[in-house]
């Protein structure tokens, strides 16, 4: 009786997790002196508010400062440099990913799968496996503690604008994201077909190669596309500093209140992340039905 | 040149669990052999013993002549690459295609690379190997299929194949019929027996259908609570044995609540 009742929780528990959520919710937007009703009274001038959103109904491919000359060639490269820049940070994250998501699991050493009879690899594995886990989990919770725009200030002052400033802003915090959640699927991928192999004689890097890695590869590949349609958008936001993604040409047309071509940016943004969208969920059914 | 085995007043306790407590069996080259009892009985325990990935507590297992406990661990591994397991619950890849499965039986004797070559540019050679296994098995169609598509008989072969593929010599299935459904039971037991025949292994199954066991193995092991009640060709095996063999569970339910 006791164990079913440790594994999981009374209904009377699980009603005081729902109220803790929602009173610490309330008392945080009362520590803040939200009130719902008099936000719309602190907004400084409904013009522009007027403006902005009516330009939604309206963007446009020639620029609205006068000189009437063609927006298409910017948009394309705003696109080209954003799609670049994640393209290559997450490259270089999928690589710390997979790396760092390895080591940081204790799927390689921990378990039936290293047997510690059997030779002295998989004793050595089983004794600096810990370590190596440990100091690996610290490295990646710093990585993915400090935002990618954080990043990327720290590397503009340090670089300069660089491409390299760019992409590691965004490789080092995905890398450090992918490196958790890898090393977590594996983790909780089944062992049985590993364990088998194991009992066929198989050697623990070989049996983590057939028997476990090929369970946790399509969740894998499900995330790294959820976090690339991510890097899109810190790619376009980098433009902000000064990169030449989106973000730079949506900054400039902002300072000159050109909010149709905001607008316009911001369409192209959409409908590059909607294009991802269509093409990881082909390649999923793909997966699926081949 | 199949393996003979033997086990010598081996015993295994889990904990204060006795799993097995004393058990005698020989079993010669290329023999067919069916471990019967109700489940809990000890069968799969005294399976793991023969395929050597659990050693006795007490007691000793020889393979092949050879004491396991007394093999290194390069040598262990090398014995355990011969022997092929087709385990209840199949234990296979199912994100992975079929061949890639089969492919993985031979992971003791291949390199890291070479088996990644054999799942992801598999040589003419290899393909042409598994191609027959699967024809062997019957469903030499499947291929390239995955595996998560197949139907609980196939994944079977699939297993079977697998096992196979390690050029056993000793060749162990765990309640072979229960992964399959009771009318696919008989065709599960004589596809092994076929192979097992074929390859001249020597073969050995746990199996609680007591009438299948008589059917398809000219031997049958008792085995009852971690002990050996009774080994027996199965032409002469007696009602009254079966009858004791499983009716005893009663009073092991009785004692079991009486120690709470």
């Amino acid at each position: 009786m006791s164990a079913v009742r440790s594994r999981g929780r009374t209904p009377s528990e699980r009603l005081r997790v729902v109220v803790g959520i929602v009173l610490a919710a309330i008392l945080a937007a009362v520590y803040l002196g939200l009130d719902p009703t008099e936000f719309f009274s602190h907004v400084r001038s409904w013009k522009v508010v007027r403006e902005f959103f009516g330009a939604a109904l309206a963007p446009t491919l020639t620029s609205e400062s006068g000189s009437g000359y063609f927006l298409l060639p910017q948009i394309w490269e705003g696109l080209h440099a954003t799609v670049v820049f994640a393209v290559a940070g997450m490259g270089l994250a999928l690589v710390i990913g997979t790396v760092f998501g390895f080591l940081a699991s204790s799927a390689w050493w921990e378990g039936e799968l290293v047997d510690a009879s059997s030779g002295w690899t998989d004793r050595a594995v089983r004794a600096i496996g810990p370590v190596v886990t440990g100091t690996v989990r610290v490295i990646i919770a710093f990585l993915r503690s400090i935002h990618e725009l954080l990043w990327a200030m720290l590397f503009l002052s340090a670089f300069g604008i660089s491409n390299a400033a760019a992409v590691l802003a965004i490789a080092l915090p995905y890398g450090g994201v992918l490196a958790k959640i890898f090393s977590e699927m594996l983790d909780e991928a089944p062992r049985d077909a590993a364990s088998l192999l194991r009992a066929a004689g198989g050697g623990s890097g070989t049996v983590l190669l057939v028997g476990l890695m090929p369970r946790a590869l399509p969740d894998i590949a499900t995330y790294s596309f959820y976090r690339f349609e991510c890097a899109l958008r810190s790619s376009a936001v980098l433009g902000f500093f000064g990169f030449p993604t989106l973000g730079y040409y949506i900054s400039a047309s902002f300072e000159n209140l050109y909010y149709r071509e905001v607008w316009s940016y911001l369409y192209a943004l959409i409908l590059l992340v909607g294009v991802v969208e269509l093409w990881s969920g082909w390649l999923r059914r793909r997966q699926e039905f081949a | 040149m199949t393996w003979d085995l033997s086990v010598r007043n081996a015993s295994v306790r889990f904990g204060t669990t006795v799993a097995l407590d004393g058990v005698d069996l020989a079993i010669k080259a290329g023999e067919s052999v069916a471990l019967v009892g109700p489940s809990g009985s000890g069968k799969t325990t005294l399976l793991r013993l023969l395929g050597a990935v659990l050693s006795p507590t007490a007691g000793s297992v020889r393979i092949d002549g050879t004491d396991v406990a007394q093999r290194s661990p390069r040598d262990l591994r090398a014995l355990r690459s011969r022997i092929g397991t087709v385990p209840q619950d199949l234990r296979l890849v199912p994100e992975l295609r079929v061949y890639q499965n089969v492919a993985a039986g031979r992971v003791g004797r291949r390199s890291f690379l070479g088996l990644t070559r054999d799942l992801l540019f598999p040589a003419q050679a290899t393909l042409t190997e598994i191609h027959t296994l699967l024809d062997r098995v019957g469903i030499e169609e499947k291929l390239y299929h995955r595996v998560d598509q197949l139907s609980g008989g196939q994944r079977q072969r699939v297993a079977v194949a697998r096992a196979l593929y390690q050029e056993p010599e000793l060749l162990l299935a765990d309640e072979p019929v229960s992964s399959v459904d009771p009318a696919r039971a008989r065709d599960a037991l004589e596809l092994l027996c076929k192979v097992a025949a074929e390859h001249h292994l020597t073969f050995v199954t746990s199996l609680h259908h007591i009438d299948l066991a008589r059917e398809f193995f000219p031997r049958l092991v008792g085995v009852r609570r971690g002990r050996i009640e009774f080994d027996v060709r199965s032409e002469d095996v007696d009602e009254g044995a079966i009858e004791r063999l499983y009716s005893l569970e009663a009073d092991e339910l009785l004692e079991e609540g009486a120690t709470r």
